[in-house]
């Protein structure tokens, strides 16, 4: 067995390696926004300083940016996680004659390239007087992860006991009562994990604010984010410092929560 | 009373119920995903005035044969396909081998893991912004190190047209190893440790066990995977959009960014939707596949 061991120890040589890739490009970008501006023309030099933060805020309006992303993931996530949760109830624990093809149709939605919905999109919410709202931003983020959450949930669904809801019913629940008082509390963990993607994905989606939602007031962060870049030509400390600021709060949240992330990227194989 | 709660057990999970709580989450998809894409359909047989409404007329194919005469797009094309050709196998290859290492060992994994799936929480915008900080040929890292072992001139990665398109599959690989390595772990903890055991029994290798008990196992995962991802990897907008915006030359110019210049900047909506209606045509034969691999092979999201 020592071609075993052998294996073991290729396995944490590519394992070291692999974590060195992956993390070293994101903690070497956030070291950056605490480097001086002068510093960051001489890799070797580190003297870290806030100077890059107080000097974004005071630049750019990256508070509202901030504000703006919040209002949209918290907006959205809500109804996304709301209706996606009832939607993936009914299509596992209802007899609803047109289940499969639901379910075929909201799998693709999820595969639809977003540039191909966005566009026409943009003309019918301009017709509507919807872009550069809040509630249109909040409709088009919700829609964007509703899909993923109905898919997360089906996966929590299929391994709820049916037995337990008839139970609830033979000691006279109404079917509302049974999903306030049956269903939510059996399946949080699901909507712990789809809250927090919904969330996730409407922080960190760009093409729906760069579509519908342009103007400076209704700016998101990624959006302030890529305008900082074309606007004065390159400031890298400053983008270094934003990008940090608008990176941070999605892995914290991940690496504190992991233990619902991990089973909610495999459920859902597969993040859009 | 037994008959009363019965029938309200048949009610609670009947069609009409099912239908009720359904719908707003399907009326929403319909409303804000689908009947945008059938407004696209209808526009790009038209020759669409965003101002002179009254000016649109119909216009058979004419979009679509324009289309295939524009350069432009055919180069979009052609970048997505090596974009897509290219990261999707390497991808594959590289979650594959993780995975087959988070699994060998036996302290740490959950860790591991984790810190490994960090990039995918990052927002693509951002990834563009870590990577061209990286590339950078004045400050990034990457052309330091080369420097520092002799390499004079090492590559402009973004700002040189040959080697742009390949310096943003490098970035979508990073950006999607971790999700294969963690769905191909799922699959490989899934597999009886009585299976592995009586293959060592048996004599069966390292190498054997990978090619006759893991990757039949796999097999199915791989599949979904493979074409889940490479959908995505074929609609990618966001982290080529903030590496390079398609340049330089238009040498990383895909798909969506031809959809999003054409339609948004260029105010061609008639082109912009015929365009995304090849890309809607393509990823409906994809689809297809899936659905059908996944039927047969029996397994669900």
């Amino acid at each position: 067995m020592r071609s075993e061991k052998y294996l073991v120890v290729i396995s944490w040589i590519t394992l070291g390696t692999a974590l060195v890739i992956w993390l070293f490009p994101i903690i070497w970008f956030v070291l950056a926004s605490l480097k001086t501006p002068k510093d960051m023309y001489d890799i070797a030099s580190f003297n870290l300083s806030p100077y890059n933060f107080l000097r974004v805020f005071q630049n750019y309006p990256i508070a509202l940016y901030m504000r703006n992303s919040l209002i949209l993931a918290f907006g959205s996530g809500v109804i996304a996680v709301t209706v996606g949760t009832l939607t993936a109830y009914g299509i596992s624990h209802t007899k609803f004659r047109f289940k499969n093809p639901t379910t075929i149709f909201i799998f693709l939605v999820r595969l639809v390239p977003s540039m191909a919905v966005m566009v026409p999109l943009f003309l019918i919410f301009s017709s509507l007087g919807l872009t550069n709202t809040f509630h249109g931003l909040i409709l088009a983020h919700a829609v964007s992860a509703l899909p993923l959450v109905v898919i997360i949930m089906l996966g929590y669904f299929s391994d709820f006991p049916k037995e337990l809801v008839d139970a609830a019913y033979i000691d006279g629940c109404n079917r509302f009562n049974v999903i306030y008082l049956i269903v939510i509390p059996i399946v949080k963990p699901g909507l712990t994990v789809v809250s927090i993607f919904a969330f996730i994905v409407s922080w960190n989606n760009f093409d729906i604010s760069l579509l519908l939602g342009y103007l400076p007031q209704y700016k998101t962060m990624p959006l302030g984010l890529a305008m900082m870049n074309t606007q004065y030509g390159i400031l890298w400390n400053l983008i270094a410092a934003a990008g940090a600021l608008y990176i941070l709060p999605t892995i914290i949240l991940a690496i504190a929560l992991q233990r619902y992330v991990v089973r909610g990227l495999t459920a859902g194989a597969i993040k859009g | 009373m037994k008959a009363l709660t019965t029938d309200l057990m048949n009610k609670a999970s009947s069609s009409a119920f099912g239908a009720v709580i359904i719908l707003p989450g399907v009326l929403l998809l319909l409303l804000v995903q689908l009947y945008p894409l059938l407004y696209s359909l209808f526009i790009s047989f038209h020759d669409y005035r965003l101002l002179r409404p009254e000016l649109t007329e119909f216009v058979w194919l004419k979009n679509y044969i324009d289309i295939f005469s524009d350069e432009e797009f055919l180069n979009a094309l052609s970048n997505t396909a090596i974009y897509v050709g290219l990261a999707i196998p390497i991808e594959l290859m590289i979650g594959f081998v993780l995975a087959l290492a988070i699994e060998k060992i036996t302290r740490g994994k959950n860790l591991i893991r984790a810190l490994l799936i960090v990039p995918q929480f990052m927002a693509p915008i951002a990834m563009g912004f870590v990577w061209r900080f990286l590339y950078n040929d004045e400050f990034g890292l990457i052309n330091f190190m080369l420097r520092k072992i002799g390499i004079e001139r090492p590559p402009l990665w973004l700002a040189d047209p040959d080697i742009a398109l390949y310096s943003c599959i490098i970035v979508e690989i990073w950006a999607t190893v971790p999700i294969f390595m963690l769905l191909l772990s799922a699959g490989m903890a899934s597999i009886s440790s009585e299976l592995i055991d009586a293959a060592k029994i048996d004599g069966a290798n390292a190498i054997h066990r990978v090619r006759f008990i893991i990757l039949p196992h796999l097999k199915p995962i791989i599949l979904v995977a493979l074409l889940i991802r490479g959908m995505d990897a074929f609609r990618v907008f966001d982290v080529v959009y903030s590496l390079t915006g398609g340049g330089p030359a238009l040498s990383t110019d895909v798909l969506s960014l031809y959809l999003y210049r054409t339609a948004m900047l260029d105010r061609q909506f008639g082109d912009g939707a015929s365009a995304a209606w090849i890309m809607m045509i393509m990823m409906l034969i994809a689809s297809y596949v899936l659905i059908r691999t996944m039927y047969r092979e029996g397994i669900k999201t």
